[in-house]
């Protein structure tokens, strides 16, 4: 009650500022989102200095502090070294991050838009349209990379939006998309392309390990190159859905309620479907299906701090990289020097935190 | 003054308005009453623009609010529905605030002058003290309140309620009915509300219009509308009619046993 009237009042513009501010997030939620930067910064820290070659956290702060441009620090350390956190973990540690960031938004969006607390970043084809694609390549003689640069990310990505294109397109009813439709269709055809894709695994392909390993999911083999793939897709995909904070406020009234509110329903679910796939499908395409994250970061904010999405969206961006983060360091540091799929770690500690949470605050979860 | 002249509406080959005509003026409640089927429901959501109407006019004072975009058509027209889905964890006060929703930019937060607004609203329906309870915690009747405040925090001339009164106990009935003349009493505009109970709508509705087929039956005051003869032909339902002994407006009564060939009016 305390907090909401904070919340309320941190809305409340400064004289002479009345009607230019745009504030949508209060100053009561910019505590703990600061807060959650700084976890972040310290768990990415952390993950780029452990792994088989411990590097002191310090020496992992100078190496990419000398990267920077302006500054100017003479290496003290093995060149080996650099290279391990340069050209090995840090870009590793930066797609884990980017990739919990956008599932964790893609499943708070799907979530919000289809008043569906079930929903994730899946729901409607992306991962098996991108498993598709990412199969047909690697049966097909297609070479799995070009000029160095590897196919598969931009073939799984095509794959995901043609999935969900798809769905969203037989879903659709004269001008509108009935939600229950949309999740109906989508679910259809993820079936559908399951099926195929194992129907390929078996009958066509030698060796099913290198596909199966990329559906399982897992962060190996990030660099740079991936950072630079999937950005240009997420974080307009993220400005995107965060503007809509409040809109999808409102849409957790029913649709009906929305419109008659002035809200133009149909233009927000186009523009959400359409944000929180593509940032699913840039995801999807560089580490293969990685569930729960999208499921559980927006429940954890939701069931913390409420449900005001304006706070929720950046919120649960925060909690999904750092899960990720964590997740992926543990997953090649638990039985190093073998990997343990991401997966496995987020659900094995994101499962029992979120069955915590829920005993706690039970009937408050959606 | 709200015009609405020959509307049509069909859900697929199934007609529900056929060239329904009605006036509402500034300052009156009107109550549309009718038959299970008669095209309550279906009239509000498409003067709300839930609806696209086949063919007809729905004017405010000459303004087409057929045409109008959402947004603009939110600041015209607020709507307290019938049984409408709630997000429970979201205060009354989130709620109510959400009726500033037509007037907000796309990026932007609630101002002062919102909040000012929505509490105003609340105070109106005798909500403030409900403001920071969660609306999954409200009983019925404060639900059905809240629901109003919000449509009051939309500040439209034309307010439109439907079954506002629907599944709640006579003194919440009476309590909804008396804040909507309160109401109404603070703010110009119109309030035209779909309600089942006729000697409610006696008491409380300048004006009755009552629908049969998807067309408007009979139209005027409620002694010029709930008449023996209207309520037969309306509804197929035999019925007497009193006059109430504190307000002198007519009471609907029920007639044990008199259930016409009609069955119960529903065509």
């Amino acid at each position: 009650m305390k907090l909401f009237l904070q919340r309320t009042v941190g809305v409340v513009p400064r004289e002479g500022e009345a009607e230019t501010s745009a504030v949508h997030l209060s100053r009561f939620a910019w505590r703990p989102l600061v807060l959650g930067l700084l976890v972040v910064l310290g768990v990415s820290l952390l993950a780029t200095a452990k792994g088989a070659v411990n590097v002191p956290p310090m020496t992992v702060a100078k190496i990419v502090a000398s990267r920077l441009p302006l500054v100017d620090i003479s290496p003290a350390w093995p060149s080996s070294w650099e290279a391990i956190v340069w050209d090995i973990r840090l870009p590793r540690v930066v797609v884990a991050g980017l990739v919990g960031m956008s599932l964790a938004m893609a499943g708070g969006t799907f979530q919000g838009l289809f008043r569906n607390p079930l929903a994730d970043p899946y729901l409607i084809g992306v991962a098996s349209g991108a498993g598709l694609a990412a199969t047909v390549v690697m049966v097909s003689p297609i070479p799995l990379s070009l000029y160095g640069i590897s196919l598969l990310p931009p073939m799984a990505f095509l794959g995901a939006l043609m999935a969900v294109s798809l769905a969203y397109g037989l879903a659709r009813v004269g001008g509108a998309v009935p939600t229950t439709t949309l999740i109906l269709a989508g679910v259809a055809i993820s079936f559908l392309a399951s099926a195929v894709t194992t129907f390929l695994m078996l009958h066509v392909s030698p060796d099913v390990r290198p596909v199966l390993t990329w559906l399982l999911g897992g962060l190996s083999g990030s660099g740079w190159q991936r950072v630079a793939w999937i950005l240009p897709y997420i974080i307009p995909c993220l400005l995107v859905i965060m503007a809509h904070g409040r809109v999808l406020n409102v849409l957790q009234l029913d649709e009906e309620q929305a419109q008659q509110l002035g809200i133009n329903v149909e233009r927000t679910k186009v523009m959400l479907i359409a944000a929180a796939s593509l940032a699913t499908a840039a995801a999807v395409s560089v580490s293969g299906m990685i569930g729960f994250v999208g499921l559980m970061a927006p429940h954890v904010v939701r069931l913390i701090w409420g449900p005001d999405y304006r706070f929720l969206l950046p919120m649960a961006c925060v909690v999904g990289a750092t899960l990720l983060m964590g997740s992926d360091l543990l997953a090649r540091t638990v039985i190093s020097p073998e990997e343990v799929p991401v997966g496995v770690i987020t659900a094995f500690f994101g499962a029992p935190f979120f069955l915590y949470l829920l005993r706690q605050k039970k009937g408050m979860v959606f | 003054m709200l015009q609405i002249a020959d509307l049509r509406f069909a859900y697929g080959d199934r007609p529900v308005l056929r060239g329904l005509s009605l006036e509402a003026r500034e300052g009156e409640v009107v109550a549309v009453v009718g038959p299970n089927g008669s095209g309550k429901s279906t009239l509000l959501k498409v003067i709300s623009g839930l609806l696209k109407p086949g063919c007809g006019e729905v004017r405010w004072g000459g303004r087409d609010l057929l045409s109008l975009p959402p947004r603009e058509r939110a600041r015209l027209v607020g709507v307290v529905p019938q049984a409408p889905h709630l997000p429970e964890s979201f205060t009354a006060l989130e709620l109510v605030l959400m009726g500033r929703t037509p007037y907000l930019g796309f990026l932007q937060g609630e101002r002062k002058l919102d909040l000012d607004v929505a509490l105003r609203a609340m105070e109106m329906t005798g909500t403030q003290g409900l403001a920071h309870q969660p609306v999954g915690e409200l009983s019925g009747g404060e639900r059905q309140r809240v629901l109003i405040a919000r449509a009051l925090a939309q500040e439209t001339p034309l307010l439109l309620l439907d079954e506002p009164t629907a599944s709640l106990d006579i003194a919440y009935q009476v309590a909804i009915l008396d804040t909507v003349r309160a109401i109404q009493g603070r703010r110009g505009g119109a309030i035209l509300v779909a309600i089942h109970d006729l000697t409610l709508a006696a008491q409380y509705c300048h004006r009755i219009v009552l629908l049969k087929d998807g067309v408007c039956y009979a139209q005027g005051t409620p002694q010029e509308v709930l008449t023996r003869e209207n309520v037969l032909e309306g509804y197929g339902a035999q019925v007497c009619i009193l006059e109430h002994p504190i307000s002198g407006m007519p009471v609907v009564l029920p007639v044990p046993g008199a259930a016409g060939a009609d069955g119960d009016g529903a065509h």
